[in-house]
């Protein structure tokens, strides 16, 4: 048996590793080159045992790995080489022609009394390539997150200007209609006593309390959509709205226990508007009731009256921009204050029995708070 | 036993030695200028160690160490804040991400550079000793500096040895330690190594 070959059997134990894994000498010569760095290389153990390691891989004859590897042989500590200052320590390609990707080590064996060097090559090809995607996923979001901090902060500050565009225009109409007003009261004392004229007159003062009205609507409802949502709690909402609404003719009950909806802040108008509509148009309402049951995609708010209901016929008119006796926009506002963080509502009550709204919150924007004991 | 000033200034020495080879390597493998110094040296007994907290922050810290066995025996590590470690291996490879973070591949970088300071260092001190010492492989850990002092056998006997290192990297310096925890007796082995090596 040769020198090479008795000394390959006493490392094949090394053999069946799937890591590459060679043995040089103080020498440098190759004492052991197992069959996974074989089939890497396609550089079978007999074409290269014995033979000088630095003068087949010119690439690592070079002080900064001879300085370390030198140490190994004196049975100094093992020394590392990452893959990112060393892809390709001894290089070797994958099936595809890539380059494969290795993180090395060189580890001192004692063989008698002098020290061998044990290479030992992990392949980490994938594991590079899903840290690298990774890190490119990371910087798209980071880019994508700076862009749309940037927007937000400019969409802030335009909609802080044109609220103020907005108040100063809204104050300036209402101070020029305040002086028609006044002027029509006094053409109408002054005139004489036509009714054509009368009747013209009035025309242009209901049209100017109306102009009044859809602008003090606009300042009530300026920070639509201005604010970000919120959670707030339905019973207290409902308490606040119905002490500013309800005589004590009417009953009120709440049966949604500690509910809370993520809403834009102005969920509180969409409340009053609800307790509202019905005090003025439920006519008869004794009662009203509130109430929450969860189901399998989404929970149920509902307020429901014992009035005279809403027809089948205005049962989506009803959330029609400018439907109704006054200037139409107070259902139309709920739904679009609601449809911010993707709740939605209906007309479901029965006509002569009372108006019944449902309000379908999606399960990620109600929670139900557990209410500690006292 | 006391360890008297002429003692911390040579260890200091064997220390600066050490990095001072690990810096030539460094700029060698990176192509970047790299300088590292170590100003100050402090020697605490196991015992004592809650007296210096302010010198051992409590925080996790990026840590690869290296144990040793022989007449010197214990561990020592190169230890940095985690932020500091990723921008640390950053500068080494001049990668220009917005926000560094260590990921799997910065911790097998900074897990080299651990190994290539601590080896010049461990090879520094071994010079000084009779001795061959044998060593345990190299490997990275999150944990704070009294915890690794902990690791070891909580001999209030041992020494610890922590040794401010300041790298500068075309012109932006990091901060960390070295650390060397040394086992009961490895201390006695140490000085006399350097006495030895003075006369």
């Amino acid at each position: 048996m040769s020198e090479p070959e008795c000394l390959y059997k006493n490392w094949a134990l090394f053999d069946p590793l799937p890591v590459g894994v060679v043995v040089l000498d103080r020498e440098y010569r190759v004492h052991f080159w197992n069959r996974c760095i074989a089939e890497w290389t396609a550089i079978p153990p007999a074409a290269i045992m014995g033979t000088d390691f630095f003068e087949r891989f010119k690439n690592l004859d070079r002080h900064r790995y001879r300085a370390r590897i030198d140490q190994v042989f004196s049975g100094g500590p093992a020394a590392f080489f990452s893959s990112q200052f060393h892809p390709h320590f001894i290089p070797s390609r994958l099936g595809n022609g890539a380059l494969r990707v290795q993180t090395t080590s060189v580890v001192p064996v004692q063989d008698g009394d002098r020290f061998l060097a044990m290479i030992v090559i992990e392949d980490v090809t994938d594991l590079v390539g899903q840290v690298r995607a990774y890190r490119e996923m990371k910087t798209i979001a980071e880019k994508e997150l700076e862009e749309r901090t940037k927007t937000q902060e400019a969409l802030h500050i335009a909609n802080a200007k044109l609220n103020m565009v907005s108040d100063i225009t809204r104050h300036d109409i209402l101070t020029q209609i305040t002086v028609i007003s006044g002027y029509l009261y006094l053409l109408d004392e002054i005139l004489p006593d036509d009714p054509v004229l009368k009747h013209y007159v009035h025309k242009i003062q209901n049209a100017s309390k109306i102009i009044e009205k859809f602008l003090v609507m606009t300042r009530e409802y300026d920070q639509f959509g201005v604010k970000a949502p919120v959670w707030q709690d339905v019973t207290s909402e409902v308490h606040k709205a119905a002490g500013m609404i309800l005589t004590g003719s009417i009953r009120i009950e709440i049966n949604t226990g500690a509910l809370e909806v993520f809403a834009d802040p102005m969920f509180e108008k969409v409340i009053y508007n609800l307790i509202k509509n019905a005090y003025f148009h439920g006519k008869k309402v004794t009662k009203i009731h509130v109430d929450f049951i969860e189901q399998d995609t989404h929970g149920v708010l509902t307020i429901e009256d014992d009035g005279a209901g809403v027809p089948p016929e205005q049962k989506q008119k009803i959330f029609e921009k400018g439907f109704g006796i006054n200037i139409g926009l107070g259902l139309f506002l709920s739904r679009e204050i609601l449809t911010l963080t993707g709740i939605t509502i209906q007309e479901t009550g029965m006509p002569g029995s009372g108006a019944r709204f449902e309000l379908m919150i999606p399960k990620a924007m109600y929670r139900l708070p557990k209410v500690s004991a006292v | 036993m006391e360890i008297d000033d002429e003692a911390i200034d040579a260890i200091r020495e064997l220390i600066n030695i050490g990095v001072g080879r690990a810096a030539g390597l460094l700029n060698d493998m990176t192509s970047r200028k790299i300088a590292l110094r170590v100003p100050s040296v402090r020697v605490i007994r196991y015992s004592d160690l809650s007296h210096f907290t302010e010198f051992i922050p409590a925080e996790e810290l990026s840590t690869i160490t290296l144990g040793f066995q022989g007449p010197l025996s214990g561990l020592s590590a190169l230890v940095f804040p985690p932020k500091s470690a990723a921008s640390l291996v950053m500068l080494l490879t001049g990668e220009t991400e917005q926000t560094a973070e260590l990921d799997a591949i910065r911790v097998e970088t900074l897990k080299e550079v651990g190994n290539i300071i601590i080896n010049a260092v461990m090879g520094s001190i071994a010079n000084v000793l009779d001795h061959h010492l044998t060593f345990t492989l190299p490997s990275y850990q999150e944990i704070s500096l009294s915890g690794l002092a902990r690791s070891q056998n909580n001999h209030s006997e041992e020494w610890i040895v922590l040794a401010n290192t300041h790298f500068n990297i075309e012109q932006t310096d990091i901060e960390g330690n070295i650390l060397l925890v040394l086992e009961v007796g490895s201390m006695d082995s140490l000085l006399t190594g350097i006495h030895r090596m003075n006369r």
